[in-house]
């Protein structure tokens, strides 16, 4: 156990706790950073999906761990994030380095404006809104053919950034490095989020709208910019979702993907970064999972797993559902509890997390 | 005469939504839940009457597979809400709905996993038959689904009007801890809610498998049927049907009459706009949370 | 010029009257006491101030401008500040969290400098802490500075929405049922810090209390109200003698 002696409110205000806890980061920080030096191209390809899908799970999180708002439709944020980046390369050769932030624009003005008008709606209502919002996208993206390529898809050039060359199969660990670039950049972003006002207005209005507007919290136009920061981050992930994957199609960002990426942060831990990041690493690592057990046991026992489209989905289904019975805060809430058993032992007690059981309030009217 | 037939697929199809909404409302309003699995659900139900009464599986009659599929959807909705529902009582709607999505993909994967990915059809008596009227050819599998929900509309009604049972549900949905006071058993009532909500996904399911093709994915289907339960106010049976009937009257209609590729965005459009226009539905009154 | 003044408000809700054309004067630096049975709308005048209802007619007026078309989040910018009958506190947060909310009406950055988390911003957080160390010295908050607000004691959930409401530095304070679920030794407290709130720190205090030794202690004019209408204003003790008061209380 540690413990710190504060003398200055600085270190509540600061990134890290202390020291120790610094280190800690920066060490997992260059532990990736030197990730490309050991693992060959497959592995680094699936670490690199990875931080794609923590990108986005962080754009979730904002709006459903932070804010309070469920979207069922993250999927369509990621397409217009992935749209853009690619017509903005291709149609206007604007370089990746501009296009990449005007992508996050775009998605983030979509995000403002099925806000704007959608400021009354809770909970579950919101939800189905937006998953309706995620079929639209889908559809219009089909119709938009001149500029999407339709049903045929969209081909992501290579990114070029001073002529340097980033490409998905040529040179995977450039690539990687890029978007572990962003990635770190984004965790500093939210993380200042987090401590600054607007943090804490965001939870000011997940836990309690009515005193929020009591104590001055202007509760619409907190919604309002919850979901442009959110569709933003979401955006970004696109944009490197649609230059990884190189070719997709309006399929590629469908209502599943919108449902698996709120699946997914819920796995990983509502209401902290941590969370999405459990929750991608879960994503990412259940397919390479059942494939190595495929071919390392099944296929001897004669059970082919390739009979069983959708087996992913399911098993993920199956752990949230466990996870919601057993875990509702999730792989980060049961690391906090592991860490403090070990941090306190043997002092700790039973019931030392018993608090509200969820991050999100019934919208029960009393 | 093309109205008509317009007419007839745009009932029917709203017959299988407006169905599949009631499952919604009644799982609602008695456990303040929603049911995002309920779509699933009458895709189950459609599997499991296609199992017993096509001739590859089973090959039980008709009129004798569907009073097993509804005892197997029934028994089904009593086991999730015992086994799933019962345990996360009390978090929040959003986890519980998250738990929901999570039985529909499961559900969804079995599904493919035993029935396989392919289309199937039901080979029901109505398969193929017309009626002629004038010039307008009517599908009698249409007919068929229309009647049986009018036949069920009808039980329902005498179900929460007329018997104990139903009035203490309607009870039980509109003040739990007053129900609970005048001694009704809400959680029995909440497991019957369930029930009810599995036999009627059933139903839907086998409406659907008896004018169409089924796949696990016909699951999907449910999200026009949240369109249904919004427009109807969601808290409304009478509502959910209703707003059934609109969702599916809007298909065909913006189908004929809108350019291609237009015309089944529709329905979520309409969604939308009653979302965020009346979000409380069309035919309800607004309630305020009291400080 | 009284401080705050209720001119003919009414409110009703469907068919119910539950605010009729009521009329009350509120002078700077005094404890006013609202009392009556339950149902009798003292709840529903506080949410009318505090701009969470619209009233169907009359007008409020705080420190000579009017409030009626001023949006809820506005209300805590004039200087007015609330607690709530049932505890409206952010539940997932730490105590400190929540109190730190109440500093953000007086914030100066915006969205993009609290992204990079400028110097500007730090200096204006710790500023924010020593307002809210202050309140929590006050009000002996501080064993539960990083508690998260949904283990802590009813009692004590009370005492950090009152510290809550103080960090906005209001000129006026609504409190709704303050002492309602607190022991008697709370109650105790709270009267000490009630009079204290208005004393040092010069805020105006308009409560809604059924606990009349509270009131008795710390209110300097009550306030009777009945089927939304004011019975009878006065001291306590003129009130609480009142015929008309008893016979509501009473039940004709």
């Amino acid at each position: 156990m540690r413990i710190t002696f504060k003398t200055s409110y600085d270190p509540d205000i600061n990134l890290f706790k202390d020291s120790i806890h610094k280190f800690q980061y920066i060490f997992l920080l260059f532990f990736s950073a030197i990730l490309p030096f050991f693992l060959d191209d497959y592995y680094l390809g699936e670490i690199a999906l990875i931080l794609i899908w923590s990108i986005a799970g962080m754009g979730l999180m904002v709006l459903v761990g932070h804010s309070g708002q469920v979207s069922l439709g993250h999927a369509a944020f990621m397409a217009v994030g992935a749209y853009s980046v690619i017509i903005l390369q291709i149609k206007l050769g604007l370089p990746f380095l501009i296009a990449l932030p005007i992508a996050g624009f775009l998605s983030s003005l979509l995000g403002i404006l099925i806000a704007i008008p959608t400021a009354k709606l809770h909970g579950i209502y919101l939800a189905i809104l937006t998953l309706a919002v995620s079929i639209l996208v889908e559809d219009i993206i089909v119709l938009a053919e001149p500029l999407t390529g339709g049903v045929n898809g969209i081909f992501a050039p290579d990114i070029e950034i001073f002529s340097v060359n980033f490409n998905r199969y040529g040179n995977i660990d450039r690539l990687y490095w890029l978007i572990l670039f962003f990635t770190t950049l984004l965790v500093i972003i939210y993380k200042n989020i987090l401590r600054s006002p607007l943090g804490r207005s965001f939870a000011a209005v997940r836990d309690s709208e009515i005193s929020a507007l009591a104590i001055g919290v202007n509760v619409a136009r907190v919604r309002t910019v919850a979901f442009a920061i959110s569709c933003f981050i979401t955006g970004i992930a696109g944009a490197f979702f649609g230059h990884f994957v190189t070719v997709f199609n309006y399929e590629t960002f469908n209502v599943v993907l919108s449902i698996n990426l709120l699946l997914m942060i819920v796995i990983g831990g509502l209401g902290s970064i941590h969370g999405a990041f459990f929750g991608a690493i879960i994503v990412g690592v259940l397919p390479i999972l059942i494939s190595l057990s495929r071919d390392r046991f099944l296929d001897g026992l004669g059970i082919n797993l390739m009979n069983f489209p959708g087996l992913e989905t399911g098993l993920f289904s199956l752990i949230l559902i466990l996870f919601i019975l057993f875990e509702p805060f999730g792989i980060y809430g049961r690391w906090l509890k592991i860490r403090t058993y070990f941090q306190l032992f043997p002092l700790y007690r039973k019931d030392m997390f018993k608090r509200q059981k969820s991050y999100l309030k019934t919208e029960r009217v009393r | 005469m093309e109205i008509l037939q317009l007419l007839l697929s745009g009932f029917a199809s709203g017959c299988v939504y407006g169905l599949i909404a009631l499952g919604f409302v009644l799982i609602y309003k008695a456990t303040e839940a929603v049911n995002f699995a309920q779509g699933d659900m009458m895709m189950f139900g459609a599997f499991i009457t296609i199992w017993l009464t096509n001739s590859d599986y089973n090959g039980l009659p008709f009129w004798l597979s569907v009073p097993i599929m509804m005892l197997i959807m029934g028994s089904f909705g009593y086991l999730i809400e015992r086994i799933f529902l019962r345990q996360v009582i009390g978090q929040s709607q959003i986890a519980i709905a998250i738990l929901t999505i999570a039985l529909g993909f499961i559900l969804r994967f079995v599904a493919g996993a035993i029935w396989g990915h392919e289309p199937h059809y039901l080979e029901s008596p109505m398969v193929g038959k017309n009626i002629y009227f004038y010039q307008a050819v009517l599908g009698m599998a249409e007919i068929f689904v229309i009647l049986v929900t009018i036949f069920l509309t009808f039980i329902l009604y005498v179900f929460f009007a007329r018997t104990k049972l139903g009035v203490s549900m309607v009870a039980a949905s509109q003040n739990q801890l007053a129900a609970f006071y005048v001694g009704i058993p809400v959680n029995k009532m909440q497991s019957f809610a369930w029930v009810i909500a599995g036999i009627l996904a059933g139903i839907a399911g086998m409406l659907f498998s008896a004018k169409g093709s089924v796949d696990p994915i016909t699951g999907l289907l449910g999200i026009k049927a949240f369109a249904a339960a919004v427009i109807g106010g969601f808290g409304s049976l009478p509502g959910a049907l209703v707003g059934g009937l609109i969702i599916g009257l809007i298909e065909p209609f913006s189908g004929r009459y809108l350019p291609s590729g237009f015309s089944h965005l529709v329905p979520y459009i309409v969604l939308v706009l009653v979302l965020i226009l009346r979000p409380h539905g069309l035919f309800s009154q607004v309630s305020i949370k009291k400080v | 010029m009284s401080f705050l003044e209720l001119k003919n408000v009414t409110m009703k809700f469907g068919g119910v009257t539950a605010v009729d054309k009521m009329s009350l004067n509120i002078n700077k630096g005094e404890i006013f006491a609202l009392v009556g049975p339950n149902g009798a709308g003292k709840s529903t005048v506080f949410n009318i101030i505090s701009r969470l209802y619209e009233q169907n007619g009359g007008e409020i007026f705080f420190d000579g401008r009017s409030l009626n078309k001023l949006k809820a989040f506005h209300i805590s910018r004039v200087g007015i500040a609330r607690t709530f009958q049932n505890i409206e506190l952010f539940g997932n947060a730490t105590v400190l969290q929540n109190l730190l909310v109440g500093t953000n009406t007086r914030k100066t950055s915006n969205m993009f400098s609290e992204i990079v988390f400028t110097r500007s911003v730090r200096d204006a957080e710790v500023a924010n802490r020593i307002d809210v160390e202050e309140i929590m010295d006050f009000l002996n908050l501080q064993p539960y500075r990083q508690k998260y607000i949904m283990g802590l004691s009813y009692g004590t959930r009370k005492i950090v929405e009152l510290a809550r409401a103080l960090v906005l530095k209001p000129k006026l304070l609504l409190l709704d049922e303050p002492a309602s679920g607190l022991s008697a030794e709370e109650t105790v407290d709270l009267a000490f810090w009630i009079e204290d709130i208005k004393k040092i720190m010069g805020i105006t205090i308009l409560m809604v209390e059924h606990n009349l030794n509270l009131v008795n202690k710390v209110a300097d004019r009550v306030a009777a109200i009945v089927d939304g209408k004011v019975v009878r204003v006065g001291s306590p003790k003129e009130v609480q003698s009142d015929p008309k008061v008893i016979e509501a209380y009473i039940g004709a």
